[in-house]
Order: structure tokens, then C-alpha cells, then sequence
């Protein structure tokens, strides 16, 4: 069949809007109508070539939709079901899915690629193969994307609202709540309030901490943070440090976790600076991964017994944590409504991603039109 | 009249765009000699449709604008004070009123604001309507001429002073209602209006219409708005010298011709200035084929923050306006599954088939089979997570409680006297009397009797518990009591309504306007928590009473009456005359509480076991 998509097709060229080829699902896959696609950074990451994935690939990792048609073998889900992708599909049963580490299943190898788990492509246009983000591509409107990548939701919460947590919820949330395990009392900082980091205050404000400190050089972005749970907000890391050590009688934040857009060295400095003696220090963002971003002072780390983690989806589990915060969402504790700064068609994307880099939005969601 | 033919019609549309179908139903009614009521909101051309109906038929017309000082006597005519002392009761000493002048001349008379007449006036037209004449003390029978039509129009947004008309003039009449008209329409009466050009037009016709559908606005702008819009936009333009109105001209425009037209919900925390520069933003972002932004729903109100933290102590706040909107808010955020939805109710499958479905049908029907689970089931589905299931629930709600509601007021007419004093200014002059007291001579000032119509000025505060489970069957029941009482109000009564926890919110403030659909929203918003300050709300309500200076001030409080925080409520009770309180609870502990309560202010204790009950009990307490 034929859908419309947005496709990079070299690093630093703009969203391009067209038709593309969808072949029919194979094997454990399935034909999925999107309503709805969350613009994240990580999309952008690739066209400015702070990831680099195969070009060219259809865009797009965060989606809901309704699957249409299912492919062989497949077992998961079935026509009509209301679906969240996860961006890291979980087969269930390699070494990490058996352990409670969803996340880092070993079907993820592919996801920059673009291509299904058994390397061949669904997209195609002008004669090439194309790639899909995360095996997802849901900045098209129609997409096969694998079984594993799908968690059936109950069909009563909105699609729209949905999307959200397919992969900047989880990942905030989850960096607060199990990969710095904050802990009721705590003060935590985060640096960096965009579609991750607010999840994050979140997740904090959630997991009991006493303060929860949100840096971010934009006020919009601050207000939010103090809406959604922060105790205070402040511009600068510097702020953050000084508002930390007061507030722990100097020493130090137990908790620090670092969602910035770009990770750099002097954010990863900071954040390992503000934390006390056996505090833990959580990496969620990312940077060009030929960069070394993390040049601490060892001594440091073993003296203070500081610990430094990293952390993918936020260390949550998508086949639980995705229907997990939308219960919580039903129960009005988790607040998804308002991180949705603006709603887009597909043909403005590039407006979409114009408006992240210029910080006016804390999520923006594409809609689909069918 | 004649029977009506297109002739009549097609002089009609020389004057009047559209409404073709409302004016044959008219011309039929009154050619048929059917008394009518015109309904539709104000500008929506009842009065010019009925002026150019009348003279195309050539039939006569006595204008009365309806307000609350329209009495019988100004309605009908009075005798001349002075007339008649020098020339006793002659019929020549009649002044007669446009009643007496349409009956008499055989007219139509014509009532605007018909719903704000009061209903001493409003008995007097039920005489004519039903024996077709009238006795008049001292002048004699007088029968109406064969032409004489009521025409009554009202605008049924109306709520100020509106003492709703009554069933017995109701169903005298015709009704015959008059909507905004459709978009292409309004446009039509724009351009022949101004002349203006299409797009100024179009654009003056969608910023209008899109006042009448804006969530704060209680009371859009008529298309005389948009008229004025459009010739504003196009002076400025030709003073400033511009080819085409520009967004500052338009704003400008907008801003005098629809600023003092539209009526702003009660709580709306934004200027109507403010509203209508963002409207017009949209509007022009939507010609230029720019996306809407969505704003999320926290910024609709213009707070941007969250909830105010709960009170630090035991004393409880009261929370008004903005913060009671930011607290119903939150409540708002917890919603209930289709799992738990068919869990809880066993009618929810039929009622709800499927995601997004609402069978009104069947929820009405199990109203009448079964009430308290229908209501509890439509309380719940207010709450549900599926947003279209409860937007629809929540409409359906508003309308079927405020319908239940309306079942305990029938006979609360005659709530107002007639007292009859002497030697006070005010009123009318009871001339009979008068003379009586002293025959042959001068009058003194301390002589003069007068009368007038007075009622008890009372304010009611209700208050709404709504601490712990407060789930379905509760729920109904404090809906039902908000949407009795609003009811109840007219001039001469005004409610609060204020819901309690550990603060008190006050949903409604006593002598502000907020639409029963409202409150009643927001009602089903706030799902039980939290502890009972019984002292906190009752302090409220004294404060809301307070406003009303000099009416009787009532609370009902409907609570199981067990204070678990704040003082003892026995200490809060100053400035509140009288409590009456409905106890939903059968704890004899809850009971005797709520005795105690009631007894300490005149009040009394009923028992609500359901919802169903709520209508009459308060029809009791209020006019027994
Ligand atoms: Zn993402
Ligand atoms: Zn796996």
C-alpha cells in the first residue's frame, strides 16, 4: 500500500513529506494505523547527526495507533486493538527481557538501522529501501512494525494522550523513580526540562522526594517543572548547587539526573559536583556517541563513594511500565494533558522541531489525519 | 388577521434575512388566534420579525418592555388620584395601561423580557388568557376586542430576575423559538447592514458566533456585534489609512463593537479583552492556514499553576473564584475505567456499548425504572476515563438532574404578598382606601394607604459534603440538591452553593451568576476526600450570606453532620438565621448529630435517602 511519511534522507536535510511504499506485514508483525506520533528530540538528534542512523529512514518513535492487519504468527495483538509502541521492542524471553531488563532486549540492536529484526526493509520509495526509527517509523501514517513493539492499552484513554508514554515518560519517570531510586526525603536536581526532564520532576515528586530541583535556562520550561511538582526551579547550575547545599546544610543532593537535549562535560561536572558523599549521579540524555562527555576525577568517585549510572527508557520495563503510567494517568496522579504544548499536522514537522529547538515546547504531538 | 399567503411572505424577505420558517409558524399561530412565546437569545430578531409580520398584516402592536417593576396596575391602567377626587370613579378617570388599550383595541400586545414580569402581572394576563376579558373594580367587565394575541418573548439564558413563567401561562401558549441563525445568513445581514466587503464580513460573522461558543463566555454577541464590528473596522482603516483593516485595526474594532456585549462566566479570571485578542489571533492564524494551538487545559484559566496546597492546620480555608476552579480541576484528573465502570454498575454495558457511546435512551428509561442506579451510573460515567463517554455523560447529567430538580416547584407561586400599609412612601396608592379613611376631606400624609408586593428577600447557602466516598448514589444526591436549589432562585432568592472537605469551595457565590450547568459540572468533578470541617463551611456560608444584607439568611447543610476536623461546629454557627440539614446517612449517631445541628437554628432534619427525595424535601424546607 501506499502512505505518506516524513523522511530524512541525509544528515541536515530538512523533513521531507511524501508518499512512500508499505509492503504487507510478515512474520510476527503487524499493520498499524497511527493516530498520533510524539515529536522527541532523539528524531532531531538524527538529522543534525548526533545519532547516526542509516539513511534513509522514516522518522518517528514515540506513536499510538489502532492495528489494522496482522502478519503470520502473530499473537500479541489483533485487529482493532489500541496500541502503544515502545521504542525498544521486548521479545519476552532473550537473557534481559527474562531478567526484568525489558529495556535492554537484545531485538533493540536494530532500532538505529531502521531495519526489522531480520535486516530487510518495509518502507520504500524512489527505488530505496527506507529505514524506520526504532523499527517504529511513526511519523508515517500507516507502518508495519513488529508484535514485540506493541502494548495493548485499554481503548478508553485517549491515543492522543497515549503517545506520550511510549518513550519520554517512561524514560524520565523511570530515571528518577528506579535509575536514581529516589527515595521519600531525598533532594534531587534535575538538569534540563524538556519531554524528559519534566517527567522526571514527575517521577521524583512521586517517589517521595522532599525537594526536587529543576534547572533549565527557560522560564516556560521552569514554570512548568514548579507546576507539575518541582520545589524550586532556577536558571543555571550554578543556582541549582548553591540551593542544593542550603537546602542540605552542604551536604549535598542525594540525587542528581541529567536530561538535557545535548549532553556535554559541563553538565555531567555539575550534576556529579551537587551530589553528597554515596549520592548517584543518572545519565538519561544523550550526545553524539564518538564524544567523550564524562571526564570525572576518580578519586573523587572513590573517595566520596559517588556513583554514576546510566540509564535506557529510564530502566523501565514497556510491557509493564507503559500500562502502569497510564493507570496512573487514569487515576489523575501522573499529568500527561499538560505536557502537550502543541498539536501539529505531519506536513509541519519541521515547525514542530523549529519550535523544540527553540524551547516553546515541552511536548509537541503530531496528529495523524486519515 | 388573514390567513397568511406568499404574497405575505415575499414582502416579509424584502426586510428579513432567513427565519422563514419561524415566521409561518407565527403567521399561522395568529391568524389562527394562538397566543404565543417568542424564545431565542437577544438579536436574534424576534421583535423585527414580529414588527414587520404586524404591519405586512396590518394588525396593531402595544410594546411593554417586561421588567420587575411592571405591576398589574401599570400593566392594566389605574384610576387618576386627582381625577378622582374631584370627579369620584368615572370611567373617563381611567388611565388605561397597554393591557386595557390592546384589549380594547382589539391588538396584539407584545411583552419583551416576558421571564422577568413579575408573577402578580403574570396572574392577571392568566385571567385574560383564559376568560378573554377582565374585571376592573369601579370600572367593570372588559372583554378583549377579537384580535387581542399575548405575544411574550424571553431569552432563556436569561437567569437575572427571572421568576421562570408559569405552567398555567405556558399552556395558554405557543411556543415558537428563534436561534442564532446559520453562518451564511448572518453574513447576509451583515453585508445589507454595512456594505462591508466579504472578507471583513466573513471574519466580523466568525469572531461573533465564535463568542457564543467560547467556554468562558456565559453570553455571546448577537450579530449586531458583528455589524458593528465591520463599520468600526472599516472607519478606523479609512482614518489610518490603511487598504485593508489590519490585526490592530481589527482588534480595536472588536474590542468596541463585542467587549460590552459578551457576558463572562462567573470565575473566569481573564478580561473579555483579553479573550477576544486571543480569539481574534486564531482566527486570523486559522486563515493564514496556521495549526490552533492547543493550549493545555491548566492555561485555559489563566492560572498556571496547579491546586493551592492543602490548609496547614486544622481551620480549613474558603477557596473562591480561580482557586476553586484550579481545585475541581484536580479533582477532575481522577478517572474511572470501563473495568471498573461495568464492575460497579451492572447496567453499564447497556448503557455504554462501546467506547465513546452513550445510550440516552436507555438511561432514561432505567431513570424511570430504577432512578438511584440510573443516577448513580450517570454520576459515574461523568467520571470516566474515555473522554467523549464523559463529556456526553456530563451534558446528559446537567439536564436530567436540572429536569428532576424542577419536580418540587410547581406550586411556589404566591410566595409574594400583598401588604397593604399606611403612611409609607412606597408602592402603589390604594385610593379606595385611602378615601375611606377619610371621607369628604383632605388627605394627610399619614393617611395615605398604598400597597405593594412584597416578598422575604431570602438567601440560601447550600453546602455539600462531599468528604469521604463520595461515589455514585452520593454523588446524585448532592447534584440533585445544587440543581434544586438554583432552581429556586428568583428576585427575591439567591443560593451559594459551597462544596466541603477539609476546605470549602465555593461553587457558586451568593448574587454572582454562574450557570447551573456549572456548578453541577463541577459537582460531579469532586469525587470524595479527605476529612469533614463541618466549622469551615459554615463559617463560608455565614461569609456568602453576609452579601446579602437583608434577606433571611438559610443554610442547608447536607452532611452525615460528624465533624472529624476543625472546631466544634457549634461555635461556627454566627451569621446564619436559620439550618436546615439533609442527612443522607442512617447512623443514628449521623442522625442525632444532625438534629442537634438543626435544632440550634430553627432548622430542620430530613432524612434523603435517595436522590429522588432531594427535590421535595427542599421544596418543604423553602416555602412550607
Ligand atoms: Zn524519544
Ligand atoms: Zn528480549
Amino acid at each position: 500500500m501506499k502512505t505518506t511519511a516524513a523522511v530524512l534522507w541525509d544528515v541536515g536535510k530538512p523533513w521531507a513529506i511524501e508518499e512512500v511504499e508499505l509492503d504487507e506485514p510478515r512474520d510476527g508483525e503487524v499493520l498499524i494505523r497511527f493516530v498520533a506520533a510524539g515529536l522527541c528530540h532523539s528524531d532531531e538528534h538524527l538529522r543534525h547527526g548526533d545519532l547516526v542512523p542509516r539513511f534513509p529512514i522514516v522518522g518517528g518513535h514515540e506513536g499510538a495507533g489502532i492495528i489494522e492487519a496482522v502478519g503470520p504468527g502473530v499473537t500479541r495483538v489483533k485487529p482493532g486493538d489500541h496500541v502503544v509502541c515502545s521504542f525498544i521492542p521486548s521479545c519476552g524471553h532473550c537473557r534481559w527481557c527474562s531478567t526484568g531488563q525489558q529495556n535492554l532486549c537484545d531485538m533493540g540492536a536494530t532500532i538505529l538501522e531502521g531495519s526489522m529484526p531480520d535486516g530487510t526493509f518495509r518502507f520504500h520509495a524512489r527505488g530505496q529501501d527506507l529505514g524506520a526509527m526504532c523499527m517504529l517509523g511513526t511519523f508515517a501514517r500507516y507502518s508495519v512494525i513488529p508484535q514485540n513493539s506493541c502494548v495493548v492499552i485499554d481503548p478508553d484513554i485517549p491515543l492522543e494522550v497515549a503517545v506520550l508514554v511510549g518513550c519520554g515518560v517512561p524514560t524520565g519517570w523511570g530515571s528518577a523513580v528506579y535509575a536514581a531510586r529516589v527515595a521519600p526525603g531525598d533532594t534531587v536536581v534535575i538538569y534540563g526540562i524538556g519531554g524528559i526532564g519534566i517527567n522526571a520532576v514527575q517521577g521524583a515528586a512521586h517517589a517521595g522526594a522532599r525537594h526536587v530541583i529543576a534547572v533549565d535556562p527557560l522560564a516556560n520550561k521552569r514554570e512548568k517543572a514548579e507546576e507539575l511538582g518541582a520545589t524550586h526551579s532556577v536558571a543555571t547550575a550554578e543556582e541549582a548547587r548553591e540551593i542544593a547545599m542550603r537546602l542540605t546544610r552542604g551536604v549535598g543532593a542525594d540525587k542528581a539526573i541529567v536530561t538535557v537535549d545535548i549532553v556535554n562535560e559541563e553538565v555531567v561536572q555539575a550534576a556529579f559536583d551537587v551530589i553528597r558523599k554515596g549520592g548517584t549521579m543518572v545519565l538519561t540524555g544523550l550526545a553524539d556517541p564518538a564524544k567523550k562527555t564524562v571526564h570525572l576525577s576518580g578519586a573523587v568517585m572513590t573517595l566520596y563513594q559517588k556513583e554514576v549510572r546510566g540509564t535506557l527508557f529510564g530502566h523501565s520495563n514497556p510491557m509493564y511500565d507503559i500500562r502502569k503510567l497510564l493507570d496512573l494517568y487514569r487515576d489523575g496522579q501522573l499529568k500527561l494533558d499538560e505536557l502537550v504544548t502543541r498539536r501539529y499536522r505531519l506536513e509541519e514537522i519541521n515547525q514542530g522541531y523549529e519550535d523544540l529547538l527553540a524551547g516553546k515546547n515541552v511536548r509537541g504531538v503530531i496528529i495523524h489525519e486519515h | 388577521m388573514q390567513f397568511p399567503t406568499e404574497h405575505l411572505f415575499e414582502r416579509l424577505e424584502q426586510n428579513i434575512v432567513g427565519l422563514r420558517r419561524e415566521a409561518e409558524i407565527l403567521a399561522v399561530a395568529l391568524a389562527t388566534g394562538r397566543h404565543i412565546v417568542l424564545e431565542g437569545p437577544p438579536g436574534t430578531g424576534k421583535s423585527s420579525l414580529l414588527r414587520t409580520l404586524a404591519a405586512a398584516a396590518g394588525l396593531q402592536v402595544v410594546f411593554v418592555e417586561g421588567n420587575a417593576e411592571l405591576t398589574p396596575a401599570r400593566l392594566l391602567g389605574s384610576f387618576d388620584p386627582a381625577m378622582v377626587l374631584q370627579q369620584g370613579y368615572q370611567p373617563e378617570c381611567f388611565t388605561p395601561g397597554p393591557l386595557m388599550a390592546a384589549l380594547r383595541e382589539g391588538a396584539l400586545l407584545y411583552i419583551e423580557e416576558f421571564n422577568r414580569v413579575p408573577e402578580e402581572t403574570l396572574n392577571v394576563l392568566i385571567t385574560v388568557l383564559a376568560e378573554g376579558e377582565i374585571h376592573v373594580p369601579r370600572l367593570g367587565q372588559i372583554r378583549a376586542g377579537a384580535g387581542f394575541r399575548l405575544i411574550a418573548a424571553m431569552n432563556p439564558f436569561d437567569a437575572v430576575g427571572t421568576a421562570r413563567v408559569s405552567q398555567a401561562i405556558a399552556d395558554r401558549m405557543c411556543r415558537v423559538a428563534i436561534g442564532y441563525q446559520d453562518d451564511a445568513a448572518e453574513r447576509q445581514i451583515v453585508r445589507r447592514a454595512t456594505g462591508g466587503d466579504e472578507a471583513l464580513v466573513a471574519m466580523a460573522v466568525a469572531l461573533t458566533r465564535m463568542t457564543r461558543a467560547h467556554p468562558d463566555i456565559r453570553l455571546g454577541s448577537s450579530v449586531r456585534g458583528a455589524i458593528d464590528l465591520v463599520l468600526v473596522a472599516q472607519g478606523l482603516s479609512r482614518l489610518r489609512g490603511e487598504p485593508a483593516p489590519g490585526r490592530a485595526t481589527l482588534l480595536d474594532a472588536a474590542l468596541a463593537a463585542l467587549s460590552g456585549r459578551i457576558k463572562l462566566d462567573e470565575g473566569c479570571e481573564r478580561t473579555p479583552e483579553a479573550i477576544l485578542a486571543d480569539m481574534l489571533d486564531r482566527l486570523l492564524a486559522a486563515q493564514q492556514g496556521e495549526p490552533t494551538p492547543q493550549a493545555p487545559p491548566s492555561a485555559q484559566h489563566g492560572t498556571g499553576h496547579g491546586p493551592a496546597p492543602p490548609a496547614a492546620g486544622d481551620r480549613g480555608r474558603m477557596l473562591t473564584g480561580a482557586e476553586t476552579r484550579a481545585a475541581v480541576r484536580a479533582a477532575a484528573r481522577r478517572t474511572l475505567s470501563r473495568y471498573d465502570l461495568s464492575t460497579t454498575h451492572p447496567h453499564f454495558h447497556m448503557v455504554s456499548p462501546a467506547v465513546g457511546e452513550l445510550d440516552e435512551r436507555h438511561l432514561v428509561g432505567l431513570c424511570q425504572t430504577d432512578p438511584d442506579a440510573a443516577l448513580s451510573l450517570l454520576c459515574d460515567l461523568a467520571a470516566a476515563t474515555d473522554p467523549a463517554l464523559r463529556t456526553r455523560a456530563r451534558r446528559l447529567a446537567a439536564r436530567i438532574f436540572l429536569r428532576l430538580g424542577k419536580a418540587g416547584w410547581r406550586w411556589r407561586q404566591g410566595y409574594r404578598r400583598l401588604v397593604v400599609e399606611t403612611g409609607r412612601a412606597e408602592g402603589e396608592l390604594d385610593l379606595e382606601r385611602t378615601l375611606e379613611r377619610a371621607p369628604g376631606r383632605t388627605v394627610t400624609r399619614d393617611e395615605v394607604v398604598t400597597r405593594r408586593w412584597r416578598a422575604g428577600a431570602r438567601a440560601i447557602a447550600l453546602l455539600v459534603d462531599y468528604s469521604g466516598s463520595m461515589r455514585g448514589q452520593a454523588l446524585a444526591t448532592a447534584a440533585m440538591a445544587a440543581a434544586a436549589t438554583l432552581l429556586a432562585i428568583d428576585a427575591q432568592t439567591d443560593c451559594s452553593i459551597i462544596a466541603f472537605a477539609r476546605d470549602a469551595l465555593v461553587l457558586r457565590e451568593q448574587g454572582r451568576y454562574r450557570s447551573p450547568e456549572a456548578v453541577i459540572d463541577d459537582l460531579l468533578s469532586l469525587r470524595g476526600k479527605g476529612v469533614t470541617n463541618l466549622a469551615a463551611v459554615l463559617r463560608a456560608a455565614a461569609a456568602q450570606l453576609a452579601r446579602a444584607p437583608r434577606a433571611e439568611k438559610v443554610a442547608v447543610l447536607l452532611s452525615d453532620c460528624l465533624a472529624t476536623a476543625g472546631d466544634d461546629p457549634l461555635t461556627a454557627l454566627t451569621g446564619i438565621e436559620r439550618l436546615h440539614v439533609l442527612g443522607p446517612s442512617a447512623d443514628p449517631e449521623a442522625i442525632a448529630a444532625g438534629r442537634r445541628l438543626a435544632a440550634t437554628r430553627q432548622g430542620h432534619y430530613v432524612q434523603v435517602h435517595t436522590a429522588a427525595v432531594i427535590p421535595r424535601a427542599l421544596a418543604t424546607l423553602f416555602f412550607a
